[in-house]
């Protein structure tokens, strides 16, 4: 048997001053995302920004669009009446939602009026 | 031969889509103060002659998105466009045009960051611009003139570089420029914040108290005081003052204490708006 040889590695690794908390982590999402398929709604909320086809698509065929991109239940139901609010509430990036609105054609004021809970 | 390379100037200012696109919301005075920093800023660049502009700002999911979203990148492109869409230079008032970069002094940088040991994500093409150069660069280089090394900060989505790494990550830049004498003249410009709320109830918003602090700490020169906030003091500015991060690079890369050329509260833009230069 060998022993074990010293770690060679002599870094100065410094220990996070403002560490992230694990249990705490619903806030980033993480634990959200394994239920509701996070990612493909924040992909879906980007794809809109860049690609105009498919803003013409969802705004023709929203549940085609939401079929392809897997988004189910509750989160369907979030984008099928554009309720840009409780998808925030629940962790979505406020700059994806607000420029995915702009390209669905919400007024900016309407959005947000809603995202303020001002109108339902 | 060119001398060892040095930073000539770093100016900072916020890159509202409003300031270009919709300047006469603005209460007058406000609106008159911020684009006479922004004037000054530009005579003072033109005066530096700068060889060079490392442009630090974020980008807001123009190119970027959560599949892959570093928290620092480097660009080595030839050129950029911007605004990325003819949409976009409607919305900001900035004709759509390339910009000229600096391919070589891109991967220099790039390079030189590695062996700092930081760890940015490289960017060799198709990076595209929106309100985070092409409004700055509308008032402090109109003619596109300056090649550019554009640098990506994360401030978009949490979570964030720390304040410290920003400067940090800054003060590479430096060296990095000093350590090289093909590129002599070096000025950074770092675009973002100050305090301000995009797709959130708040937005409108300024939170005054917080943007005066952080000049008086930037014009303190004071890299310590300048770094010492937590992520819950940023987020009381709202998701936008994470932006502040680009100034922190710029900061960083200057080592001196800036003068503010101009600061407003302007809701009608959504943000407390700032302009300052580095007092080199």
């Amino acid at each position: 048997m060998h022993q074990a040889a010293e770690s060679p590695w002599k870094g100065d690794c410094a220990a996070p001053a403002d560490p992230p908390r694990f249990e705490e982590l619903d806030g980033l999402g993480l634990a959200l995302a394994k239920k509701v398929k996070m990612y493909a709604l924040h992909k879906l909320l980007w794809d809109i920004r860049r690609d105009r086809a498919l803003t013409a698509r969802y705004l023709a065929d929203p549940d085609g669009v939401l079929a392809e991109y897997g988004i189910e239940d509750e989160w369907h139901g979030y984008m099928r009446s554009l309720d840009f609010k409780s998808m925030y509430e629940r962790g979505i990036n406020p700059y994806l939602l607000y420029f995915c609105a702009i390209q669905l054609q919400v007024d900016r004021a309407d959005y947000y009026r809603q995202i303020r809970g001002e109108k339902v | 031969m060119a001398g060892p390379g040095r930073i000539v100037g770093a100016f900072t200012a916020s890159h509202s889509p409003g300031i270009s696109g919709w300047p006469e919301r603005a209460q007058p005075q406000a609106r008159d103060a911020v684009l006479a920093g922004y004037q000054q800023a530009r005579r003072q660049l033109e005066e530096l002659a700068p060889d060079l502009v490392i442009a630090v700002s974020v980008e807001h999911f123009t190119n970027f998105h959560l599949g892959n979203l570093p928290a620092f990148a480097i660009a080595t492109g030839e050129t950029y466009l911007g605004p990325v869409t003819a949409e976009m230079a409607a919305f900001l008032d900035v004709e759509q045009h390339e910009y000229p970069g600096n391919a070589a002094f891109g991967r220099y940088l790039y390079e030189f960051a590695l062996e700092s040991e930081f760890d940015p994500a490289l960017v060799e093409g198709g990076l595209d611009f929106d309100e985070n150069f092409c409004v700055p660069l509308k008032y402090l280089d109109p003619e596109a003139v300056y090649p550019l090394v554009p640098i990506i900060v994360n401030g978009v989505n949490p979570p964030w570089p720390t304040p410290k790494r920003c400067y940090d990550f800054g003060r590479m830049i430096r060296r990095a420029v000093e350590s090289q004498s093909a590129v002599e003249r070096v000025a950074v410009v770092g675009t973002g914040g100050l305090s301000h709320w995009v797709g959130l109830p708040e937005a409108g918003s300024i939170n005054s108290d917080f943007d005066r602090d952080f000049l008086a700490r930037l014009e303190s020169g004071d890299g310590a005081k300048l770094t010492d906030y937590t992520r819950a003091e940023i987020d009381g500015a709202g998701n936008g003052a994470h932006e502040i991060r680009t100034w922190l690079v710029a900061a960083g890369a200057a080592q001196s204490p800036f003068d503010v050329l101009a600061y407003e509260a302007v809701p009608e833009w959504l943000t407390g708006t700032a302009v300052a230069t580095a007092r080199l």
